[in-house]
């Protein structure tokens, strides 16, 4: 889910949240960036069966409909690549994508912070992803 | 209110946020601007690429404060690839990370809370696999870290 709204109104948004903690539904991925200028870009990601209650909270809560500032893409998949030494070696962000460029895969939103990288692509470019990740990590068997 | 628990809180001081927008998400476009980072020995302390439509993408990333200069001037060789976008920078931020237990709605909304309440803005957020990270002006680290405690304990 994608929602793009001014920046006077991230103060709805704990409640907003404070709605998905009663609701017992969980956030994987959630990111917000302040552009374009006065904007925000809230990206996050829900279990498909939450979508309908996500939606209303957020449209209801910030009082925006959509399609014009809250856009939904169905069938995303979540990837979490986790390394304990990841945030302290320049270029593998850089690499990941090279691979991933290289087997076509387009993605939604990504971010990297400390020892993890999440990554939110259409469910369709996963064996695609999969054969990338293979090539730059050893992957853990089992 | 009950405050949540969470593993630990982490702060990183000295670090520059730098903004590209619009910039077309691809990996192809990420891959052609963070290689020449990476070949320069650039580490990126925190990324977060997103957008509502293709056209209208961004992308953010924190680094070290040291590396601002040679990162901005990299950046603006390979400027060709986005031309319409614009480069911003700001220098005197930090990273405040929160390291949480699950419950993950809960923990974002207190710590958005957290953050409003001391009247700081963050610049940036993402989640990562262990902790909520947030790009916030450096001097507001004191109070933001002070307005988090009463939203969060510490276990043990």
């Amino acid at each position: 889910m994608n929602i793009q709204m001014h920046e006077s109104k991230l103060i709805y948004l704990p409640p907003i949240l404070a709605t998905f903690r009663e609701e017992g539904i969980s956030i994987p991925f959630i990111m917000h960036s302040f552009f374009p200028p006065k904007l925000i870009t809230i990206t996050l990601t829900l279990d498909q069966k939450d979508m309908a209650i996500g939606q209303v909270a957020f449209q209801e809560g910030l009082d925006i409909s959509p399609p014009e500032f809250l856009k939904i893409k169905r069938k995303v998949v979540l990837i979490i690549i986790y390394g304990p030494h990841l945030g302290e070696i320049p270029g593998v962000v850089s690499r990941l994508h090279k691979l991933l460029s290289q087997e076509g895969v387009e993605i939604l939103a990504m971010s990297a912070s400390l020892n993890s990288c999440l990554l939110v692509i259409q469910d369709l470019f996963l064996p695609k992803a999969n054969r990338a990740f293979a090539q730059i990590f050893e992957i853990p068997q089992g | 209110m009950a405050k949540i628990r969470v593993a630990g809180i982490r702060q990183m001081e000295n670090l520059a946020l730098i903004t590209i927008a619009p910039f077309p998400l691809s990996s192809y476009h990420l891959e052609y601007i963070l290689s020449p980072l990476a070949k320069n020995g650039i580490n990126l302390e925190f990324i977060a690429a997103q957008g509502a439509s293709p056209d209208n993408m961004g992308l953010a990333i924190a680094l070290k404060r040291a590396h601002i200069a040679a990162a901005v001037g990299i950046l603006k060789e390979k400027r060709k690839i986005w031309p319409k976008g614009e480069i911003y920078y700001q220098e005197g931020v930090g990273m405040i990370s929160l390291f949480p237990h699950g419950k993950r709605a809960a923990i974002i909304s207190n710590f958005l809370s957290a953050l409003q309440e001391a009247g700081i803005k963050p610049l940036a957020l993402n989640l990562s696999l262990a902790a909520v990270c947030a790009i916030i002006e450096e001097i507001y680290i004191p109070q933001a870290l002070n307005s988090l405690s009463d939203y969060f304990y510490l276990a043990g």
